[in-house]
């Protein structure tokens, strides 16, 4: 048995059916693109294309961020500002040069978005330096000292011919690019997406991972085991700052301008949220937490819509059910054949309270793209549910983390409301005429907190997702695995 | 014929301070190749700072460490560790998330040959290196018995295996010279006993040089050859167990204690 363990391990780092592995890939997502660009595209609205594009955006720049801070460990806190650095200087070029050159529409894109990421990676390097010397708080308050301070100045130009170099970045006004080069697609970004986790993926397949994992997880042990940790932790900030830059590149020709608001604190902190709820190291979960977050944060805007009241009851159900299916207290009471059958039952109500929800979902006004991530995690839901045990208890458990996240949102509107009524605390706000939206910052951050308290290691933990993980999730039991199970 | 060979490590008057305190004074000593060299002294007597110094962890603040003929003070950690020189800390550093097989190919990663363009691209010659790397490791691992562990994350691992990690890790450098510091810390006497002899075992078969800092004397005078003595960062006796073991200052330094 030992040996079929160390045979499993060897696969893990051997060649085997790679290039068959590679080639359906890519082949699929390929055909999940064009399928997507051709068949669903021209059906979309502005506001759920910007949707999906922001979502996108968010979720590379999510796992860009994640080979900086969750696979090397260097606390950054600035990636904001390598996202400005990419946006502005694609704008700029363009801007400059866009009347003038003959290229077509993609290659001068391909061509600003190199301009872009060396720009980028450039910061990176001078940014990186200080981690060589700093650690933890003291690099992440290096690095957000960094991202506000462009912001600010960038804010602050006033602009025209007497600005340095009479670089006109048009202040604390957008810096508009001229008609018709807003020459981005929703496809590209699309494309970016899937390379971006491409590479950080075959990084960690490799050694050359490991070298950059063992950074995070010691430092002194890792450079008395011969790894060059100065080299390492620069070259992860220039790899995590580029592909941050050519992200910004491709919003700004999307966008069709680019605005310092754009680039707050703000976003830094949401893509640092977003590596810590996705599993810190994991790139497919901070690729998964990018989207869902960005999708969260934008589908609470329309908090409003959803018909509240008539779902409350089946969130609470469900959440109870859940709970019941989590924690099992009920092993205590009843017997072996007789859990298995409570707990059957108590998973598939809970499935059908979520399908219910969805479903009502699926009749308010909201943007069908909400619609169909809602629906996407009723799959990942009943997935997660009917995955074999041993599976299950490893992954997160979705339908637990959604319905505690949508039980917050729904519950605490009304709940806001009839404690703004009463008369104590009436007296100490004053009188205010709040609405949802006002405070869905709040909203979001108690999701958060839940997520957080629900499982603290982020959706992920250290796993990644794959298909041979699906694979072993659902189909034959094979004794290799329960062995090293 | 021992006498006339060059010296693997050659160290020269040591010294170091760190404020007020001389932590390491005046030491030197030569350890020839595939010699086992124990390195004994009460607490705080300045061990773990010599490993340090030899590392490239600690800059000393004067005397002279020549590896293989040549100079390495001032190279950084990791280019020592490319010269040949590997080690294990008193305070075991694994990288805790990693899994056994990780943290061992970690170490051979040192020998590498592809670019990080080509691990980016997962080109065939990455994979092929990792695969190498990955069985060179698993060789490694069944020689330290911890081949049917390798997908165990290595913070699970008990002490003892811990212990045991850290050193294969540092063998996958493939170093010339192996700096093991207190392997036997924590252990119960059994295993403590087994790791002295696969440590006796790493010289006798591959002619691994070994310098080991050991606490317990009766252990240290069981497997070296050649021993010195620090007490207070000063070196106080030097040579073969029999000669240590009668030294009246080593005696003194141990409080007394039978050795
Ligand atoms: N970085 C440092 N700064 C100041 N003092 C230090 C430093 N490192 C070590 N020392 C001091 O140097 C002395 C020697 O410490 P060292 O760790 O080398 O002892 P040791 O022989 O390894 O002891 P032990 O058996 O407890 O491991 C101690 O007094 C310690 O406090
Ligand atoms: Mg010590």
């Amino acid at each position: 048995m030992p040996l079929e363990a160390a045979a499993l391990t060897h696969q893990r780092f051997s060649s085997g059916k790679f290039w068959l592995v590679r080639i359906v890939s890519i082949a699929l997502l390929v055909g999940i693109a064009c399928l997507f660009q051709f068949a669903a595209v021209p059906h979309m609205g502005i506001y759920d294309k910007r949707l999906l594009i922001s979502a996108m955006t968010f979720a590379s720049l999510a796992v860009s961020l994640n080979l900086i801070n969750g696979v090397t460990g260097q606390f950054s806190m600035g990636h904001a500002g390598f996202y400005m650095i990419g946006a502005y200087t694609g704008a700029k070029l363009t801007t400059t040069f866009y009347d003038r050159h003959l290229m077509p529409d993609y290659a001068w894109l391909l061509a600003v978005i190199c301009g872009g990421a060396v720009m980028s990676a450039f910061a990176g390097f001078i940014v990186g330096l200080p981690s060589l010397r700093l650690r933890g708080d003291y690099l992440a308050i290096v690095t957000l000292g960094f991202g506000e301070i462009l912001r600010v100045v960038v804010n602050n130009q006033d602009g025209g011919d007497k600005s340095l170099f009479g670089l006109n970045l048009g202040g604390s006004y957008a810096l508009d690019m001229p008609r018709g080069s807003r020459i981005s697609e929703l496809a590209y970004i699309f494309v970016f997406l899937v390379i971006t986790i491409a590479i950080c993926r075959n990084l960690l397949k490799t050694a050359h991972g490991l070298a950059f994992l063992s950074i995070r997880e010691d430092e002194t042990a890792a450079e008395a085991t011969g790894i060059n940790t100065t080299k390492f932790k620069v070259t992860a900030f220039v790899i995590g700052a580029a592909l941050a830059g050519i992200a910004g590149v491709l919003m700004a020709h999307y966008n069709g301008s680019v605005t310092p608001n754009d680039y707050t604190m703000d976003v830094s902190f949401l893509l640092v949220t977003m590596v810590v709820m996705g599993g810190t190291g994991s790139i497919t979960g901070a690729a998964l937490a990018g989207i869902s977050l960005k999708l969260l944060e934008e589908s609470l805007r329309s908090v409003p819509d959803i018909p509240a009241v008539n779902l409350w009851a089946a969130v609470v159900v469900a959440i109870l059910f859940a709970a019941v299916l989590k924690r099992g207290g009920l092993g205590r009471v009843l017997n072996a054949p007789a859990l298995a059958v409570v707990r059957i039952v108590i998973a598939e109500l809970t499935l059908l309270l979520i399908a219910y929800m969805v479903f009502k979902l699926w009749h308010t006004q909201m943007s069908i793209v909400f619609k169909v991530a809602a629906s996407l995690v009723f799959l990942g839901c009943a997935a997660a549910f009917h995955a074999r045990d041993n599976v299950r208890k490893a992954l997160p458990t979705f339908g637990y983390l959604v319905t505690c996240v949508a039980v917050v949102l729904l519950i605490s509107i009304p709940l806001a409301s009839a404690f703004h009524k009463l008369p104590l605390l009436q007296k100490l706000i004053g009188d205010t005429t709040y609405k949802a939206t006002d405070v869905r910052w709040a909203f979001f951050a108690t999701a958060l907190v839940i997520t957080m308290l629900v499982r603290s290691q982020g959706l992920f933990g250290h796993h990644e997702f794959s298909w041979s993980f699906l694979g072993r999730s659902f189909g034959k039991r094979s004794e290799t695995v329960e062995a090293s199970a | 014929m021992k006498e006339t060979q060059t010296p693997i490590l050659s160290i020269e008057n040591l010294t170091i301070r760190f404020g007020g305190l001389v932590a390491v004074n005046d030491v030197s000593f030569d350890i020839l190749p595939s010699e086992l060299f124990g390195l004994i002294g009460p607490n705080g007597a300045g061990k773990t700072t010599c490993f340090n110094m030899i590392t490239g962890v600690y800059r000393p603040t004067a005397g002279e460490i020549r590896f293989q003929g040549s100079s390495i003070i001032g190279l950084r950690p990791s280019l020592i560790a490319a010269r040949g020189i590997a080690r294990t800390f008193q305070n075991i550093r694994l990288f805790g998330a990693l899994s056994v097989l990780e943290n061992v190919i970690v170490g051979g990663f040192l020998r590498r040959k592809t670019t990080l363009f080509e691990s980016m691209t997962l080109l065939p010659s990455a994979i092929k290196e990792t695969s190498q790397f990955a069985s060179a490791a698993m060789a490694l691992l069944e020689m330290f018995d911890l081949a049917d562990l390798a997908d165990t994350r290595s913070a699970d691992l008990p002490y003892g295996k811990q212990r045991r990690l850290e050193i294969a890790r540092a063998m996958a450098t493939s170093p010339r010279l192996l700096l093991l510091d207190e392997p036997a810390a924590g252990m119960n006497p059994q295993e403590s006993e087994e790791l002295m002899r696969d440590i006796k075992r790493l010289r006798d078969e591959f002619g691994q040089t070994i310098l080991l800092i050991e606490h317990d004397m009766k252990v240290v005078m069981g497997v070296c050859e050649k021993i010195v003595v620090l007490d207070y960062g000063a070196e106080i006796a030097q040579g073969p167990p029999e000669k240590i073991r009668n030294d009246p200052k080593v005696i003194e330094a141990y409080l007394g204690e039978p050795v």
